[in-house]
């Protein structure tokens, strides 16, 4: 009994002794999850990456003659490993060290697990603000607990029962969307623009991102509104899209375009491995990523788009807004604002794009988000963030900043 | 010299295959001959390759009864910190590979280890694991890996079909034809009587683990290979990585009772693949693909599991019915039974 | 006379071996007994030092009473599961397939009492199927039960792939009240235990567990006990996926995903045999589901980033399940 004894305790210091060593690199200040400047990508990725730190020391600050109250902003998503996470993150730390505020990261979950755990990061303690991709009600009913305001990310609910809910509670202002029904519509014209008429389509499990759903969505009112367009197979899995690309190609030889919800590196390995980077098949699909460049020269792939972060700057802008002196941008938040994805149909455009979007510096700094400010900017309103979204383009971001970003 | 029974192996062989064979003609005729073609035949098998590898891997344990539940993680974190490796020291394809098999044979070593001391089910341990070896690679490369096309040429022809044979030799020669593989049959039989005879099965059960590691290994190089670009995941998603895998083996099982286990695995994840692509061809849903899948394998195993029944219920008749003889035959003559 | 002297000799000291086994084997069962909770208020103790007492405010009381209870629940009716040495795979497919149905009938404006009603009805539908499986065709019950999780999962997504289910959650409220789900915990807490220690109902399921063959001969009709076992399970799933609809409002492809290894952590942290048999105790699996929802709680509140938080729960769920699980002498281990 007392052998047992003394190898429970043994046991348990081993336990205390890791648990604090872990304490060392997990206390809450010092926490991975804040303040964190990790690039999103490896090197291979390197054009395509917002280097996070060059931002804020090479823009002026916009503190500067003033000191601006801190506050604490969440920021949820589903997680950061990927090219869209980590451009979420670079973004929003890059606003908040520019404005004096402290940036937490955390990954929502799903279902029960979203709402235990938005619970228990609220009560950790001292959030101000909340930005979220993706929500619903029952986590609006716990942030209104805890007297945390809501902003909406590249994504808005489209159930009623779901926008009525979340609308109803006085600390929810709105949300920011992408026009992700838009890029799939406009991911099946490209193809059917160059000649493609016998089409398969990759998607994401059905439920799992409403912004994928909406893609869906849009894909298929295009093919109903152009009934010469034929669907030869769709498939939706859970990331598994690059094991269709064989199975497609030896089911349907006709194949003359692809589309996908989400292009990856994957994919594009996939397609060469299948012989079909020879231009005989056509792809279109959303989210850039570092082969992309390659698809567009060979005149592979005649549409992308992407950008999706700087959807997540203007959300906290709104909730900045809030936070700083009570503005409320959005008087109707049952309507989202919506913005376009950055189209991409050229290399030229690619090369543009990943000079101006995905390097030095985010697609708004830290002074034209003042324009988005009331606190900075008095005249801004609710058209003015209309217009600044019809103004997101390639084109707008290079006009902007192409004095700013060496060749 | 031990004399071969032909009709035997003929009749086996002829069962082996014809789930193959009828899903083939099945799917052949639903998709009015899209799937009947060398190039489906082909990708089908190309795509079927890993699966069979994990399901070699697995099979290593689930001979001994247990059932790994973080042979997903442990291929994904291999393929994170093999590829990332690979990059570091510049060794390329052979780095991949190098590093992805240390990986897998340091993770299989750990969790046979903690099996063998903790002495809990191996589907408990796994799972603690699974977390274990899912977070594991974030803390390191937390944006995961991403290979040139130059170190994925092991994932195309004709390298992965070589792979293949290869690995299809090791498991042949590891199952069959060495003590290792006898003793594994021997304890998933019955643990207690190989206890008794000598065998110790806390050594075997490791080698399992470290020996099941390297075919997970293999399977993680082809995996990172074949994707380019691998990703942390959370909460168990690593899972979906040897699903395929893991049905085949079911099935695997079910043909194992007509031919050997390393062609029975080849069959059944072919099968299972087979079954997965015909149904793309002919326009289902994957929702649909899933349950059928699953109904498949209910229908083998009720199957298997009830093979023989009927003679079973016909010798308890006879049975039954000359105890009743006997019983009237005792009444009649009258006799006591003392 | 020497015989007899012998003998009184072998016996005292056969006597004294038996106390001297006795003692010790009391002494291992109250040690796996005590150890769970030892590593409960182990980590009890940690996360209010390292939370700075947050972990033990008002309001994350609540938050750990609503988190912690669908978990509890179903380990209430897993437990007579696992008692006989089964186990189900499918529960997170039920559930989701259950909150499903439960949210379709109260957004076409059926009453709440019926949408309940069919909502633990499918659960107990799906325990049934599996076990109805495994018992009826003699497949393992793994096998059944991964055939009736990819039947109820290609349900729930073929129906979610249409758009959302989405409740009135204001509506509602009420069946997300702390006082409410309390007094459901206290009440299958209380019928559970009884169920399981002094009734046939659970000392059968675990004599099954402890000697198939020899409960068998003794007289249980083993089949009607298992399936009645994954009825319960069922009933306690169609509770917990009542109340999960109503915390989170809303039902999409992913729902219930997850809970099944969750439940199998749930079980194993608390020390529950996994093979059954008489050591199988109720209270070893509501502690094993409180631990992990205190484990999941604690991580987040304490601020750890998500990569760290689930290499953290997979090490400290290994070392507790090394020091709590039960090892009878003579179990083979698979």
């Amino acid at each position: 009994m007392l052998k047992k004894m003394k190898k429970c305790m043994a046991f348990l210091l081993i336990l205390c002794m890791a648990v604090t060593a872990t304490a060392c690199g997990g206390n809450t200040d010092n926490s991975a999850a804040v303040n964190e400047n990790t690039a999103s990508s490896t090197d291979a990725n390197k054009n395509t990456d917002t280097d996070t730190n060059t931002g804020s020391e090479t823009d002026e600050n916009a503190a500067s003659g003033e000191e601006l109250p801190r506050f604490k902003i969440l920021f949820a998503y589903q997680q950061y490993e990927d090219k869209l996470g980590g451009e979420f993150k670079s973004a929003i730390q890059y606003l908040c060290d520019a404005y004096n505020c402290e940036a937490v990261f955390y990954e929502s979950g799903s279902g029960d697990t979203a709402v235990g755990n938005l619970e228990s990061v609220l009560t950790a303690g001292d959030i101000d603000g909340l930005i979220s991709v993706g929500f619903d009600t029952a986590r609006m009913e716990v942030a209104s607990k805890y007297n945390v305001p809501v902003v909406l990310a590249c994504g808005f609910p489209s159930v009623e029962a779901e926008v009525s809910g979340i609308t109803s509670y006085d600390l929810f202002l709105g949300g920011v969307t992408d026009s992700d029904y838009r890029a799939g519509y406009r991911a099946m014209e490209s193809l059917y623009e160059a000649g493609c008429r016998q089409v398969t389509y990759s998607g994401l499990s059905a439920g799992f991102a409403k912004s994928h759903d909406d893609r869906t969505k849009g894909v298929m009112d295009f093919l109903e509104a152009n009934p010469d367009m034929i669907l030869l197979a769709d498939s939706y899995t859970m990331g598994k899209a690059s094991e269709d690309i064989p199975t497609f190609n030896a089911s349907f030889p006709e194949i003359e375009g692809m589309a996908f919800t989400s292009m990856s590196d994957a994919l594009y390995n996939a397609i060469e491995s299948e012989d079909l980077a020879d231009g005989s098949v056509k792809i279109a699909g959303v989210d850039i990523s570092s082969k992309t460049g390659e698809f567009f020269e060979r005149g592979i792939q005649v549409w992308g788009c992407g950008g999706q972060y700087g959807t997540a700057m203007v959300s906290w802008a709104i909730l900045y807004n809030y936070l700083i002196d009570g503005t409320r941008i959005i008087s109707d938040t049952t309507t989202p604002i919506e913005r376009d994805y950055l189209e991409i149909t050229t290399y030229e455009e690619f090369e543009d794009f990943v000079k101006y979007v995905g390097v030095s510096l985010p697609v708004y700094d830290a002074e034209e988000i003042k324009e988005l400010i009331h606190y900075f900017n008095p005249d801004i309103t609710y058209e003015g963030y209309l217009s600044h979204a019809e103004n997101y383009t390639l084109q707008d971001i290079i006009e902007r900043h192409g004095d700013k970003i060496n060749d | 010299m031990k004399k071969r029974n032909w009709k035997r192996i003929i009749i086996n062989t002829i069962i082996s295959l014809i789930i193959p064979v009828g899903m083939f003609l099945i799917f052949a005729v639903l998709s009015k001959g899209r799937t009947a073609t060398v190039k489906m035949f082909v990708t089908t098998f190309r795509q079927s390759i890993i699966p069979i590898i994990i399901c070699w891997g697995l099979m290593l344990n689930m001979s001994v009864g247990m059932m790994n539940f973080s042979a997903g993680a442990m291929m994904l974190c291999a393929g994170i910190l093999g590829g990332n490796l690979a990059q570091m020291t510049g060794t390329g394809i052979p780095g991949v590979l190098v590093f992805c098999l240390l990986v897998t044979l340091v993770e299989g070593a750990i969790t046979g280890f903690l099996y063998n001391k903790m002495r809990v089910p191996c589907m408990v341990l796994t799972i603690g694991m699974m977390m274990i070896w899912e977070s594991f690679p974030k803390l390191i490369f937390s944006s995961g890996v991403n290979l040139p096309s130059s170190m994925t040429l092991l994932a195309r022809s004709p390298y992965c079909f070589i792979l293949l044979g290869v690995m299809f030799v090791v498991f042949h020669m590891l199952y069959n034809k060495t003590a290792f593989g006898h003793n594994l049959r021997a304890i998933g039989n019955n643990q207690a009587i190989a206890n008794s005879v000598g065998l110790d099965s806390d050594k075997i059960k490791f080698a399992s683990f470290v020996f099941g590691a390297i075919f997970l290994g293999i399977a993680a190089t082809l995996y990172v290979s074949e994707r380019g670009e691998l990703r942390n995941v959370q909460f168990m998603a690593s899972m979906t990585i040897m699903m395929d895998g893991f049905m085949g083996m079911f099935l695997a099982l079910f043909l194992s009772k007509y031919c050997n286990m390393s062609v029975a695995v080849i069959i059944g994840s072919f099968s299972m693949k087979m079954l997965s692509n015909g149904f793309v061809a002919i326009g289902l849903s994957a929702r649909t693909r899933d349950i059928m899948q699953g109904l498949l394998l209910l229908v083998l195993l009720t199957i298997s599991a009830n093979a023989g029944v009927f003679e079973r219920i016909k010798t308890n008749k006879a049975f039954a019915k000359s105890a009743d003889d006997e019983y009237r035959k005792i009444q009649q003559t009258g006799k006591s039974i003392q | 006379m020497d015989n007899s002297a012998a003998i009184t000799r072998e016996s005292e000291e056969n006597q004294r071996i038996q106390q001297d086994l006795d003692r010790k084997a009391k002494s291992k069962n109250l040690l796996n007994i005590i150890i769970p909770y030892i590593g409960l208020g182990f980590l009890f103790v940690f996360f209010i030092i390292v939370t700075q007492g947050k972990f033990i405010s008002t309001i994350n009381i609540e938050n750990l009473i609503t988190q912690s209870f669908s978990l509890t629940i179903i380990a209430i009716g897993a437990s007579f599961v696992y008692a006989h040495g089964g186990t189900d795979f499918s529960i997170g497919a039920t559930c989701g397939c259950a909150q499903l149905v439960c949210g379709l009938l109260i957004v076409s404006g059926y009453p709440l009492w019926i949408a309940i009603a069919a909502c633990i009805l499918v659960t107990i539908l799906g325990a049934s199927a599996t076990a109805g499986i495994a018992l009826g065709l003699g497949v393992p019950v793994f096998i059944g039960s991964m055939c009736v999780r990819t039947t109820f999962n290609g349900i729930l997504q073929y129906v979610a792939e249409s758009g959302e289910v989405v409740i009135d959650y204001k509506q509602y409220m009420f069946m997300n009240s702390t006082y409410l789900k309390v007094i459901i915990l206290v009440v299958f807490l209380a019928v559970g235990y009884y169920l399981f220690n002094y009734t046939v109902f659970g000392k059968y399921n675990k004599a099954i567990g402890g000697n198939p063959v020899t409960a068998v001969q003794a007289g249980v009709k083993h089949k009607k006990l298992i399936f009645a076992a994954y009825v319960a399970l069922g009933l306690c799933v169609g509770v917990a996926a009542v109340f999960t609809l109503f915390r989170t409002g809303k039902v999409t492809g992913t729902t219930g995903s997850g809970v099944e290894f969750n439940m199998m952590m749930a079980i194993a942290l608390g020390g529950f045999p996994m093979r059954g048999g008489e050591r199988s105790r109720l209270s070893a699996a509501i502690v094993g589901a409180v631990t992990i929802t205190v484990l999941a709680n604690g991580l987040q509140l304490w601020g750890l980033d998500p990569a760290t938080i689930n290499c953290v729960k997979g090490v400290l769920f290994v070392l507790i399940v090394a020091l709590s699980y039960d090892r009878s002498d003579g179990k083979l281990i698979s």
